[in-house]
């Protein structure tokens, strides 16, 4: 039907069913056949302005029609795709642009405050803004005039698709580079598990920059299907999400657990219909089975799974939960792996885990990451190598999970080996965060920490140690915190302490620090 | 309860800041001055203060986008 590339099923549906929706985004709608012919013209653009096969394309932009537009286009030119959170610092997304060498950057003119602020440092194009910047841009009044057959770009499945990037714990984010072959093999393992065919409506509830959403867009062009692209704000209301969940008749979501919760807790479930929804997937996070259930019983006729995975490894286990109200093993369990994916579990000494036995989850899978980007140091620590046949090993991703296979043969997810933490389904490098907070002048040192919140999942705190002579009040901390990193890793609190408690070698003991946060109130 | 109340306690109680600029007209969400988790420490502070219940289905974006709206929405229970 279609090739080995990851954007080719748009052309296929442009073709055999053009006038069928591929984006709806608050009751605006793009059909495949003006997706295909508006992703064209971007491609031309791209190479007209001197893109070349393999660079970099940042998309940086809030969900609107244009966003599917922005990523078929920087495919379809040949181009990697990195998704740049539009609500990241500055700082943030200059090192991006930086560490990434992006010259190209699709965005729009909601953006053009935040763009403007690239000025003088940002020497390449930005497509997509119609408005005056004093930087290279091309609108979409034009690129609407240029040609809009298809480019004549030679892409093969090695070739990376998309660069993500996570928080790292070095202070400064790190990338994710995902081939073709692997995105499509996360795309079609996501259309066969949920059956998804033309009818379905997807929802893009997570944010582009969330591997998530490597299902809702990808997955769901797989089956000739629409997104639904779903607003930023409308997100953070759960009572306009489900609203919209009714108006837009979403079918599937892939979620995490708070979204869910949230929805639940606060949404007005009883005074929306919400009968179009038939599968809800979650993952990001454990999700509580007492909230789980309560939601099944809401919404009895709906499948539900768990999919786990790292994003360098997406949806490498699954789990399907029986059909309600039949009873479920608690915690949930991550379950067995996917299809095309392998496990192994290991000790501290790379030696396999029997049954029951505690270990470092591994795993081989075609989703794989072909590392981070210029990270050499970060790739020799995170795959193993076994020699399996011929000159290849084989090579498995070290996820720095924990688990235990029971024997019942599922998977149990423990924890993590690291300081890596999730919030509300985003990943976090805690040492990321003190490292944010330790750039304040006045800070001599700082500890992240999280505490359990009411809806599932965790919150981020620190305590910081000042100078003698600081005069640094906790909002002056945040508001620094707040130029440093995304909006989700910035503690909720902080605690300005005149000592650390330490353990007896000498380290910040931050058990201790988190009893005393409580104590104080301060959580 | 009006716009310069609300400001004041998004500033002082919510993002632990008295200087953050906040518009009246200007996205409390888009803009990142509240996200799920400080709506709900809102809902909670206005219902307190202002002696009103608020449904879960009125937490809306309608409603709750700009401090103008919240304080029109407040106006609009109040009577």
């Amino acid at each position: 039907m279609f090739d080995f590339l990851i954007h080719s099923p748009v052309t296929h549906f442009a073709r055999t069913t053009p006038d069928h929706v591929a984006f709806s985004c608050s009751g605006a709608e793009l059909s495949y056949a003006e997706l295909d012919r508006a992703s064209n013209q971007l491609a031309h653009a791209l190479l007209a302005n001197g893109m070349q096969q393999g660079d970099r394309i940042g998309i940086y932009m809030h969900k609107s029609l244009e966003l599917g537009t922005a990523i078929y286009g920087a495919l379809k030119a040949g181009g990697i795709f990195v998704p740049l959170d539009p609500f990241m610092p500055t700082e943030r997304l200059q090192f991006i642009l930086d560490d990434c060498d992006i010259r190209h950057v699709i965005s729009a003119d909601a953006m053009a405050p935040k763009l403007a602020k690239l000025s003088g440092t940002f020497e390449g194009w930005i497509y997509g803004v119609d408005v005056e910047l004093d930087l290279q841009t091309t609108g979409w009044q034009h690129i609407k005039d240029l040609a809009d057959t298809k480019p004549d770009v030679w892409i093969v499945d090695q070739d990376l698709a998309y660069i993500m990037y996570t928080s790292g714990s070095t202070g400064q984010p790190k990338g994710m580079m995902h081939s073709h072959h692997g995105s499509i093999s996360y795309a079609r393992w996501g259309a066969q598990h949920v059956g998804l065919a033309a009818a379905d409506r997807v929802a893009s509830h997570a944010p582009l920059h969330f591997d998530l959403s490597i299902f809702d867009f990808f997955s769901t062009s797989q089956s000739g299907a629409t997104v639904v692209l779903v607003p930023e704000p409308v997100t953070k209301f759960a009572a306009s999400w489900t609203e919209y969940i009714e108006k837009e008749r979403i079918s599937v979501v892939f979620t995490v657990p708070f979204t869910l919760i949230d929805m639940m807790q606060r949404g007005a479930m009883d005074k929306r219909d919400l009968s179009s929804l038939r599968w809800v997937l979650f993952g990001g996070e454990p999700f509580p089975p007492k909230h789980l259930r309560e939601l099944m019983e809401q919404l009895p006729d709906v499948r539900w799974t768990n999919v786990y995975g790292p994003a360098e490894a997406p949806s490498c286990t699954v789990y399907d939960l029986p059909p309600h109200p039949e009873p479920f093993p608690e915690p949930v369990p991550i379950g067995t792996v996917s299809v095309n994916s392998h496990d192994l579990i290991i000790d501290e000494d790379d030696q396999d885990c029997g049954i029951g036995e505690e270990g470092e989850l591994c795993i081989r899978s075609s989703t794989l990451t072909k590392g981070y980007w210029n990270r050499p140091d970060l790739n020799e620590r995170v795959y193993l190598y076994r020699d399996s046949f011929g000159p290849f090993p084989d090579v498995w991703f070290r996820t720095g999970d924990m688990v235990v296979r029971h024997e019942d043969g599922l998977l149990r997810f423990l924890g993590r080996k690291d300081r890596m933490v999730k919030t509300r389904g985003h990943r976090v490098e805690l040492d990321e965060v003190e490292a944010a907070l330790a750039t304040h002048a006045d800070v001599l040192e700082a500890a992240a920490f999280v505490v359990p919140d009411d809806m599932g999942s965790k919150s981020i705190m620190a305590a910081v140690k000042l100078r003698e002579t600081s005069g640094a009040e906790v909002g002056d901390l945040l508001q620094h915190a707040r130029t440093k990193l995304p909006g989700y890793a910035v503690p909720q609190n902080l605690l300005a302490v005149r000592e650390f408690p330490r353990t007896s070698s000498g380290k910040i003991d931050r058990k201790e620090i988190i009893n005393q946060f409580v104590n104080t109130g301060a959580a | 309860m009006n716009i310069d109340a609300l400001r004041e306690y998004i500033q002082t109680e919510i993002l632990n800041d008295p200087k953050f600029v906040i518009d009246a007209d200007q996205d409390l969400l888009l803009s990142e001055t509240l996200n799920s988790l400080s709506v709900t420490l809102l809902i909670a502070h206005i219902e307190t203060t202002c002696d009103v219940h608020i449904p879960p289905e009125d937490v809306t974006l309608e409603n709750f986008s700009t401090l103008r709206s919240i304080e029109t929405y407040i106006g609009s229970i109040a009577n």
